[in-house]
């Protein structure tokens, strides 16, 4: 039951969805031409957009079609039999994984914990706000010293002192060596 | 609208300019509380160890980056404090300014301008910058264009008589509101070239160069700096220049003084020079502190006469050119009033 | 002509000034590794020290550090899936993979061999014909352009995946994106949504760091384990000299990007970006095993390597013959020339072509000295992608946010990076392809621009220029081979017919020992 609605997820609604915002993007980029004075050149942006509501269009039309078609055939195979529709619509990912190993992206980003997704998502949120109120050298500190006491279990000594270094070294190279200006933060602006 | 616009953009990208509003917080009591009678001196020792950022509004490497960091050590000498070049390239060098003169007057942020292009963009009422005149304090003028019109060394147009003389000449210019563009423009209508039109759309001045190489547009018009290159290389000649005398790079371009013009030609000319003479200043946000102003004005001063800064400037090919803020204050800027109307049309029809 | 050989290389082998060329490729190095930061910014910081120097001192330094920013690009794409530049984005998509199978060795042992046959190459053509290419740069101009980069965007067929209809989605977003910013012929601004960032339109260094690296980052948080993951992890941690001859074995593949990269390099304003699509399209669409394009291709990762740094000596071309510089760097370096007294222009080619000679020689020696300099460091840096997640982690943040920061000092750059990044997972989670996206972004305003310039330029007679007619023959040669070969996969694919091929073997074996 996992893999069959992991293997409709796969091609279809997600792929509509996408469609679907695709079409927004470019229709609304069509609609926001319309606006612009007759100077601005528009040729390319319009066939642009053109191009991507086609696509978007046909996209989403293919995929209702065969969407359809699968919920018309799941229900008849519920009758019949079930295990002729999931080989049938198992065999194509199937020759895929052959050549997808456990690093492969898609495989990751679906097959990851709800619980480390939210974490990871908090990091980064974490990372940015920090970066946006404290500017780059204390964001560093902090994720690196946070992250890998939490998440990489290192021990305290060792996180300290590897915050240490990435910090020193990215304020050495970027303020003595190169001056490489970094996003200064709200609140230190000089960092 | 414009000014929320100016909001959105600053929370959205500028978070530089809310981080030195940040700082104000810290510095300004600091600096007020010395300014109430303190002497010149004791003013400008508040600079002292502490960070000024000169901010350039193009990418590293350009004309305004290496003459930015010419200045830097005569500017740090000078004030004892430490100075970081800060590029900030975005929408054709106004959006640096126009979060300058969003940010506070104390002087820890100053910038160099392209005067020329914001004074242009200024008078035309072109969407961009979101200041006048009036809201930048005028720390002084650190360099000027020399603006030369170069044609293709092999080309029928050796001199400007030849130019004018012509029928469907072609300028060549990275796009509208760009000096190159403002130049040819100008010296279309104060000359009245036959036919003669603007070709925009090169993507650097390297392809607008290619293109006159290859005989594709007959001119380029804009800053000296720009053209030295394929002057040098014998591929152009430079057949006008701006200057009062033809500069060194230019021996042979056409200047003003050899031609005689017509009282409408003389305003437009007139214009591209004031907006030359405007010329590349470094400026800091208005309403600063008048002791304040008068370190950075006075630093500049003797910036421009350090040795350091003067020997890195010759060996850049930069050439200098010193005004003090003061005198760009209270006598190029007052003149932008009195332009001619055919100069301020010829800019409304250049964005 | 031999005389200037000689004396060039005369003037070159001398110990202050190979000193200062080992000087140069260390700096060089470094500012290659930190993302974002290209030879130009490198040049522009490092100018003043040159004026001690005497001028061929100068050029050798300044040229040498600016080589090898080019090689040592290609490293951090290769090892950590974040592109050092624009430019050697197409690294990446065939070098990480190898990396996470565990070879990164062999991954940087075939960008760097490639790497040094793509200088070489470039150089020798810099050599042998910087006397006589003046004329053909002469001949191209905006239409020729205009056609290059529609070349280089019909190439998408080939690189879209497996659905064309996601592929041709994906251009069509690439391609609105870049039209973003300042229209070419009124100077107004389109889609910038009252946001003066946009202005001046979406900078490619944020989007290529967020969709290729934030996305890879991304998943290093996700497992939690060391990037180099494969189940060939262990034995083949260096594996360089495999490497080395997987390079050398597709020589053909890397004579024609060398090639690609010098021709498109010499044209002023088309350069890497261009240049690296249409070399790893046609390594594509010439490869026996295209299906591993994008999962770890030997021949793609060889085309990226050779047409970013031969790309390189071809754009010297015309700044040396004509004062114009062919790239961003070139530019800063043009005015280093001239501050060293060193003027471009037809001098260059007669009374001081040992000048241009002793380029030449730096641009070899340099190039040579680079890629031994990074073969020594191959074994430390390939066990870094063995270190775990978590501990590198905190780099590799770092890497996206200064690179991505780069391009124009502001935070916008960092939104736009996120966003780049958030685009990338999602098409790698329900897969839809990146490439057509970046392709297009990158190419969509050259095609405006130069669609503009020659219809303002020559009207619509520049259609029967030869240049046109000809790379319009190779343009359509090039769709109609993508599709028939897209096809064919197709019907491949429907027979359920595994694609045959050393690599797919291999993952094959993988996949069972699984």
């Amino acid at each position: 039951m996992t893999t069959q609605s992991a293997n409709a997820n796969r091609t279809g609604v997600p792929d509509l969805v996408i469609s679907c915002v695709v079409l927004i993007i470019c229709g609304g980029a069509l609609a926001l031409s319309v606006t612009y004075p007759p100077a601005v050149s528009l040729l390319l942006p319009r066939l642009a957009a053109g191009l991507g509501l086609l696509c978007a269009t046909w996209m989403i039309l293919s995929k209702l079609i065969s969407l359809a078609r699968q919920r018309q055939e799941a229900g008849a195979a519920r009758t019949a039999n079930p295990v002729h529709v999931h080989t049938g619509e198992i065999s194509a990912p199937a020759e895929d994984d052959d050549e997808v190993d456990p690093n492969d992206a898609e495989y990751v980003l679906s097959h990851t914990p709800r619980r480390v997704w939210l974490t990871t998502i908090g990091f980064i949120a974490g990372f940015f706000l920090v970066l946006y109120l404290c500017g780059l050298f204390v964001a560093a500190a902090a994720l690196s010293l946070v992250y890998l006491v939490t998440v990489g279990k290192k021990s305290w000594l060792f996180s300290l002192g590897y915050t240490t270094v990435l910090t020193g070294l990215l304020w050495v190279l970027m303020r003595w060596v190169t001056y490489i200006p970094s996003p200064p933060g709200i609140l230190l602006p000089g960092g | 609208m414009l000014q929320n616009k100016a909001h959105v953009a600053r929370v959205a990208v500028g978070t530089s300019v809310i981080g030195a509003l940040a700082l104000t917080g810290c510095t300004a009591p600091g600096a007020q509380g010395s300014s109430a009678n303190a002497d010149t001196a004791e003013v400008c020792s508040s600079f002292k160890g502490k960070t000024v950022e000169l901010v350039i509004p193009y990418s590293a490497g350009g004309g305004y980056d290496v003459l930015s960091r010419i200045l830097v050590p005569g500017l740090e000498n000078a004030l004892g404090a430490t100075v970081i070049p800060l590029n900030k390239p975005g929408a054709g060098g106004l959006l640096a300014i126009n979060q300058l003169t969003a940010a506070p007057a104390d002087g820890t942020q100053i910038a160099i301008v392209n005067g020329t292009g914001a004074a242009a963009a200024i008078l035309a009422g072109a969407e961009g910058p979101k200041f006048g005149f009036d809201d930048l304090s005028y720390i002084g003028r650190v360099a000027v264009d020399d603006l030369v019109v170069t044609t293709n060394a092999k080309s029928d147009y050796q001199s400007w008589e030849d130019v004018m003389e012509s029928e469907g000449f072609r300028f060549g210019s990275t796009g509208r509101g760009s000096s190159d563009y403002i130049v040819a423009n100008a010296l279309i209508q104060a000359f009245d070239l036959k036919g003669a039109e603007v070709v925009v759309g090169f993507n650097s001045q390297a392809e607008a160069d290619l293109a006159l190489i290859q005989g594709n547009v007959d001119a380029i018009a804009g800053p000296l700096d720009s053209r030295r290159a394929s002057i040098k290389s014998g591929e152009t000649t430079a057949a006008l220049s701006f200057a009062d005398e033809a500069p060194a790079d230019a021996a042979d371009a056409t200047v003003f003084s050899d031609l005689d013009l017509s009282e409408d030609a003389q305003g437009i000319i007139d214009g591209v020079k004031l907006l030359t003479e405007y010329g590349r200043p470094l400026v800091a946000p208005a309403g600063m502190n008048e002791e304040t102003l008068g370190c950075l004005q006075n630093a500049l001063g003797a910036a421009m006469e350090d040795p350091e800064v003067l020997e890195q400037a010759e060996k850049m090919q930069r050439e200098l050119s010193y005004l003090p803020g003061k005198e760009l204050e209270t006598e190029v800027v007052p003149k932008f009033d009195k332009l001619s109307k055919d100069f301020i049309d010829v800019l409304k029809a250049s964005y | 002509m031999i005389d200037a050989i000689t004396s060039g290389l005369d003037q070159v082998l001398q110990w202050e000034t190979l000193a200062l060329m080992i000087g140069g490729m260390l700096i060089g190095f470094v500012v290659g590794i930190l993302p974002g930061l290209g030879g130009a910014v490198a040049i522009a910081l490092l100018l003043p020290f040159t004026f001690a120097m005497e001028p061929v001192q100068g050029l050798v330094f300044l040229l040498s550090m600016w080589i090898v920013t080019g090689t040592a690009g290609d490293i951090t794409s290769v090892l950590f899936g974040i592109p050092g530049e624009a430019t050697s984005a197409a690294a990446v998509l065939d070098g990480y993979p190898m990396t996470k199978k565990g070879q990164a060795g062999r991954a940087l042992g075939i960008v760097l061999t490639s790497s040094a046959m793509g200088i070489i190459f470039g150089a020798i053509v810099l050599g042998v014909f910087i006397t006589v290419i003046r004329p053909l740069v002469l001949i191209l101009g905006p239409p020729e352009f205009f056609m290059l980069v529609l070349l280089g965007l019909a190439f998408v067929v080939t690189l879209a995946g497996k659905s064309i209809a996601k592929g041709m989605a994906m251009v069509a977003l690439g391609l609105l994106v870049s039209y973003v910013g300042s229209d070419p012929s009124a100077g107004l601004p389109r889609f910038a949504f009252d946001q003066m960032y946009l202005w001046s339109g979406i900078a490619l260094i944020p989007v290529v760091v967020g969709l290729f690296g934030g996305a890879e980052v991304l998943q290093l948080m996700l497992t939690r384990s060391s990037i180099a993951n494969g189940p060939l992890g262990d034995a083949k941690l260096t594996g360089s000299m495999r490497g080395v001859t997987d390079a050398l074995r597709h020589w053909p593949v890397v004579i024609r990007s060398s090639s690609i990269g010098v021709v498109i390099g010499m044209l002023p304003g088309l350069g890497g970006t261009v240049a690296q699509w249409i070399s790893y399209g046609q390594a594509r669409q010439s490869s026996r095993n295209p299906d591993q394009f994008g999962k770890g291709a030997v021949d793609g990762l060889a085309a990226a390597g050779a047409t970013n740094n031969a790309k390189d000596a071809g754009s010297l071309i015309p700044t040396i013959v004509f004062g114009i510089p062919g790239g961003a760097a070139t530019a800063v370096l043009l005015g280093g020339f001239l501050i060293l007294g060193i003027k471009p222009g037809r001098d260059m080619l007669t009374t001081q072509l040992d000048i241009t000679f002793s380029m030449v020689w730096t641009v070899i020696i340099a190039g040579l000295l680079g890629v031994v300099l990074a073969f020594a460091l191959v074994r430390p840096l390939a066990a870094l992608t063995k270190i775990s997640g978590p501990v590198m982690t905190p780099i590799l943040f770092m890497f996206l946010v200064i690179g991505a920061y780069t391009a124009n000092n502001s935070w916008g750059d960092l939104l736009v990076m996120i966003g780049a990044s958030v685009l990338g997972v999602v098409c790698l989670r329900w897969d839809w392809p990146r490439v057509p996206f970046l392709l297009a972004l990158v190419l969509g305003k050259m095609l405006e621009q130069y669609l503009n310039l020659s219809n303002t330029l020559f009207g619509s007679d520049w259609i029967t220029r030869p240049g046109v007619i000809l790379i319009g023959v190779i343009v359509v040669a090039t769709l109609f081979l993508s599709i028939r070969s897209l096809r064919r996969d197709h019907r491949a694919r429907l027979a359920d017919e595994p694609v045959k091929g050393a690599c797919s073997r291999v993952l094959q074996t993988i996949g069972r020992k699984k």
